[in-house]
């Protein structure tokens, strides 16, 4: 590959740039240092209370100074001339966002510890423990180095299989961290898919598939196949929004192999169609960050995880680091107990979009108070008219009701993990009878009080 | 009976009375003299003891045995019951419907004697096991709020304890009827004043229906260098206190007090309070176990109760301790004599640099500030005497050993900010400061932090200009400001005089002396060095953590 093509901008999927366990290997080394591991941790409590993530630290920048040399010796006996393509853009880059990867991630954590969430609820119990995670991230690298043209995911499943015949809550506990560093180190590969998601939320995809095959059906001997069709339209669609040629799709799957691969749910994570029709984890992300959007009167969607976790300087900026962090790890919480549970949950992302959409519909705009029934009638309703409840329904047999939905404990945590990071635009209220109990002090409440202003003005500055 | 036997017996009360007492022997040996208490009187006159609920915290040695001694004695008399409960004596796991049983007697004798009112006091209540905790949480506060007025639940616990802060979080925050008792908020409300009480120098909280009395919080408004007279005062009152409840009263050792006592207060003002190793940071009055039996001034010791018995017993066993009191007591005379009108912010870093000395911390002056990395300090001393010339400021540094099991440094940056004759900032003053920022000298994560030493209220806008905007809400985070013209008359002349160490009359200050007056500057004077909110930052980042 010469310098020429490396910057032509369209090609999003290359080896050494898009490889998930080179982007390992960039967390791994920031949290294998105890020293640092403490600096994180101390500053994720600060983003999420001034904005502040860091970036300008001694600690970051001898990160950075160091992990180059770090990733060459791990990588140098599978990947021969890797120097070449790690250049400072690729390594400046990777390295911003390992920290702010594991900035959000342990701010996430704090959050939860704030609004007395039970470990294991939301996110699995060793979440968080950065220690913990270390020798399974390390054999995960191992499998991947100790010969040439391992198969990523053989490589995964290998390294996990070894945890889980000792440890199998540590191999378990992993899956959403590779997750979300997936997601975070991949954020343009991601943003291609994103965009794929946006496109095909609108009806108007399906619409173009049957008229296509109706003209077709009037060319003699032309089969009808209107599933075919679809499938080939949207793989298509996808190589496009991921600037792909069709013959490279497999490269895609190597730049999100977490996120496709680790999913027990998926009878098999490596075929396309279920991801095309029936992914969860990134359209969920989509879903979340449009609806979100569309409160903020932003020209443009920007489907760019970037924007979300980088820092902030200003007021309200503690608010709304922390509401990007819920809202980014809103769809984590969703998939991991669909995963774990086979439970569908509220997360504190569509709290928000729900209260903001009753907002928008009643036309209020001071301070209103809804209950909890109309708030979780208003989920449903969002989930439905965004294609998320067919999606979710089938990895679940979970009943979709409005009283099913608030009576479940992740109803209450997403709103304690609202209220408790400083969004301070709802709040519990009672007007009638305190039918559920708010974390961690178990304040009795039956209704929302929404500050529409308030939480309108924290929302846009998530998106600035 | 001889004058020195009547001290040395004073001497063998001293030594008893400074082990861990049962609330039995306290009792018998406590029970002359208690309205003269100095600390009992303050607390009964804030109006603690007319709530339904009393919360007692102090670090060791701080008489919360005592106190509720003085609860039983000061409303049995109004014919109110008394039960002791004995917290640690429910860690054992037969016990467990103990408390359960004795809400249940208390409570069938209420309903049936309208005019009987009981004190329910349980000592240590942080080492009570995890299903006493359930009852104290649910059943004692519930008897409580059903029989209020005739109910009174006194809970005494250590604050150094890990249990006592979960006791006020979940325990007294999350009881059913919390909002009752402690107002809006319970829980953060309750911490949130614990925390501040030492600081705000207020031993007693009232809440709605309970009192919070933090007594080392009664001794943090005696550890000024302003109330010395009050410290004084209050060291000679119990000693009184003491002398009545010995066996035989001995008004030699009241006299000698009496002649020595601003010295002795000098010297009880060098124990070093502590700071609880949680994100709340209280600070407490704490005699580590490490100075049982050591001389009295180490920074282990505390000013408290026990504090000033060892003190007393130091004074009256050791001859230097009473040599040392003499001299103090000569100091301090000097002291209210001298007429210093302001000292500069180079003069309180000169005696926080000798302090630290004294104290074995680490002060570096003159460190290029592009050296400093948060790896390690030797790293700094390496990369600061590499032979390279280093561009850019110089500055000071104070490295301070945060939590131990850690292996957590504190890093302080001390920067002065300089007047011009006329009174301003100097912008180079300003410049330095701003490339202090700009270079990420302060960094909250790497707990680097940059102590701006302002010489008046002032010149806070100059910090403002230096730092520009989108910096100012670092201020209070990791940019902290010391401000120097809120010290007293008293406080600059102790400042004087530290810097100095020679008295006006040409006369050297001891060895031993000086290291008293060190360790004031780290224990007291750095509570008066505070920002703009009230805040003793400094304080904050100097004092041990509780090993």
């Amino acid at each position: 590959m010469n310098a020429k093509k490396e910057d032509k901008p369209r090609r999003l999927v290359e080896h050494v740039k898009t490889d998930p366990f080179i982007d390992l290997a960039f967390v791994l080394h920031l949290m294998s240092d105890e020293d640092w591991r403490q600096v994180i941790k101390r500053q994720a409590e600060i983003y999420s209370t001034t904005g502040d993530i860091g970036e300008n630290t001694t600690t970051y920048h001898t990160y950075k100074n160091k992990v180059k040399q770090f990733v060459i010796k791990t990588f140098q006996n599978i990947y021969t001339t890797i120097e070449n393509y790690l250049s400072e853009e690729v390594i400046s880059k990777k390295a911003t966002r390992a920290w702010r990867a594991l900035i959000t991630l342990l701010a996430s954590q704090q959050l939860m510890e704030r609004a007395g969430i039970e470990v294991g609820e939301l996110l699995p119990k060793g979440y968080g423990q950065l220690e913990n995670l270390i020798p399974v991230i390390e054999s995960i690298i191992k499998e991947k180095t100790s010969r040439k043209r391992v198969e990523g995911p053989e490589a995964v499943k290998k390294a996990l299989r070894n945890f889980r015949a000792d440890d199998t809550a540590r191999a378990d506990d992993i899956a959403p961290l590779l997750w979300w560093i997936n997601l975070v180190m991949e954020s343009e590969v991601f943003e291609g898919l994103f965009k794929y998601h946006f496109l095909v939320s609108k009806n108007s995809i399906k619409n173009f598939t049957k008229t296509a095959e109706e003209i077709l059906s009037e060319v003699k001997g032309h089969r009808v196949d209107f599933s075919y069709m679809e499938y080939e339209v949207l793989k298509a669609l996808l190589s496009r929004c991921t600037e792909l040629r069709g013959q490279y799709i497999n490269k895609l799957q190597n730049a999100t192999l977490f996120v496709k691969y680790l999913r027990k749910g998926v009878k098999d994570p490596e075929r396309w169609d279920w991801f095309l029709q029936n992914e969860t984890l990134t359209y969920a992300i989509t879903v979340y960050m449009t609806e979100l959007q569309g409160f903020s009167e932003l020209k443009e969607k920007e489907l760019n995880l970037s924007t979300l976790i980088s820092p902030r300087r200003g007021i309200h900026d503690g608010p709304a680091s922390a509401l990007s962090t819920l809202t980014l790890m809103s769809p984590i919480f969703m998939q991991y107990v669909l995963e774990a549970r086979g439970e569908i949950i509220v997360t504190p992302a569509d709290i928000v979009i729900a209260v903001l959409r009753i907002a928008k519909s009643r036309q209020e705009v001071e301070d209103f108070v809804v209950n909890v029934h109309d708030t979780a009638e208003e989920i449903i309703r969002f989930w439905d008219e965004h294609d998320l409840l067919r999606r979710l329904k089938l990895y679940t047999k979970d009943e979709v009701t409005p009283e099913a939905l608030y009576s479940k404990k992740s109803f209450t945590y997403s709103l304690a993990l609202i209220i408790n990071a400083g969004v301070s635009g709802i709040y519990v209220s009672t007007e009638k009878k305190p039918v559920l109990q708010l974390p961690p002090r178990g304040i009795g409440f039956d209704s929302l009080y929404v500050r529409t202003q308030q939480l309108l003005s924290v929302t846009k500055k998530v998106w600035r | 009976m001889s004058q020195a036997s009547c001290i040395n017996d004073f001497i063998k009360f001293l030594g008893e009375i400074t082990g861990r007492l049962s609330f039995e022997i306290v009792e018998k040996r406590f029970s002359k003299a208690l309205d003269e208490n100095p600390v009992f009187a303050n607390i009964e006159r804030e109006g603690a003891f007319g709530k339904n609920i009393i919360i007692i915290l102090g670090g060791r040695g701080c008489g919360k045995t005592l106190m509720i001694r003085y609860i039983k004695y000061r409303f049995t008399k109004e014919g109110w019951e008394f039960k002791y409960i004995d917290g640690p004596a429910f860690k054992d796991i037969k016990s467990p419907d103990e408390l359960q049983q004795i809400i249940s007697e208390q409570e069938s004798m209420l309903t049936k004697d309208p005019s009987y009112r009981i004190i329910l006091a349980i000592d240590d209540v942080a080492e009570v096991n995890e299903i006493a905790r359930e009852k104290l949480q649910k059943d004692a506060t519930e008897l409580v709020r059903k029989y209020s007025g005739r109910v009174k639940l006194v809970l005494a616990s250590q604050s150094e304890r890990i249990g006592t802060l979960e006791l006020l979080k979940i325990v007294l925050g999350q009881a059913p009827s919390a909002e009752m008792f402690f107002g809006e908020n319970p829980e953060k409300s309750i911490i949130d004043n614990f925390k501040s009480s030492y600081v705000n120098r207020r031993p007693v909280i009232l809440f709605r229906g309970a009192a919070l009395v933090n007594l080392d919080a009664y001794w943090s408004r005696l550890r000024s260098l302003n109330m010395i007279e009050g410290l004084a005062e209050a060291i000679t009152k119990l000693t009184e206190f003491y002398a009545k409840n010995s066996d035989a009263y001995c008004s030699e050792t009241i006299e000698k007090v009496n002649s020595y006592k601003h010295g002795l207060a000098l010297l009880a003002l060098s124990s070093i309070p502590k700071i609880i190793n949680d994100p709340t940071k209280i600070i407490i009055e704490y005699r580590g176990a490490e100075s049982a039996g050591a001389r009295f001034g180490g920074p282990a010791s505390a000013l408290n109760g026990l504090g000033i018995a060892e003190l007393l017993r130091a004074f009256f066993a050791e001859p230097n301790i009473e040599r040392l009191a003499d001299e103090a007591e000569r100091i301090y005379s000097k002291l209210k004599e001298f007429q210093v009108s302001s000292v500069s912010v180079d003069d309180v870093k000169e005696v926080l640099r000798k302090a630290c000395e004294a104290l074995h911390i680490t002060f570096l002056t003159g460190i290029p500030a592009s050296s400093i990395s948060p790896s390690s300090f030797s790293e700094i001393l390496k990369q600061a005497g590499s032979g390279r010339r280093k561009y850019g400021p110089r500055v000071d540094i104070i490295e301070v050993k945060g939590d131990e099991l850690r292996g957590e440094v504190k890093y302080i940056v001390l920067f002065s900010l300089k007047t011009d004759k006329k009174n301003y900032v100097t912008s180079g003053s300003i410049n330095k400061l701003r490339k202090l920022v700009q270079a990420k000298i302060p960094s909250e994560a790497e707990l680097r932090y940059l102590i701006v030493l302002i010489p008046a209220k002032m010149h806070i806008r100059a910090l403002y200009s230096a730092l520009g905007f989108a910096e100012i809400k670092r201020i209070g985070r990791d940019v902290l400001v010391v401000l120097i013209d809120s010290l007293s008359s008293i406080e600059n002349a102790f400042i004087y005089l530290v810097k100095t160490e020679v008295l006006n009359t040409g006369e050297k200050i001891s060895q031993e002396l000086r290291e008293v007056m060190h360790m004031i500057v780290i224990s007291t004077l750095t509570l008066s060095l505070r920002d703009v909110a009230g805040v003793p930052q400094l304080t904050y980042l100097m004092l041990p953590y509780i090993s």
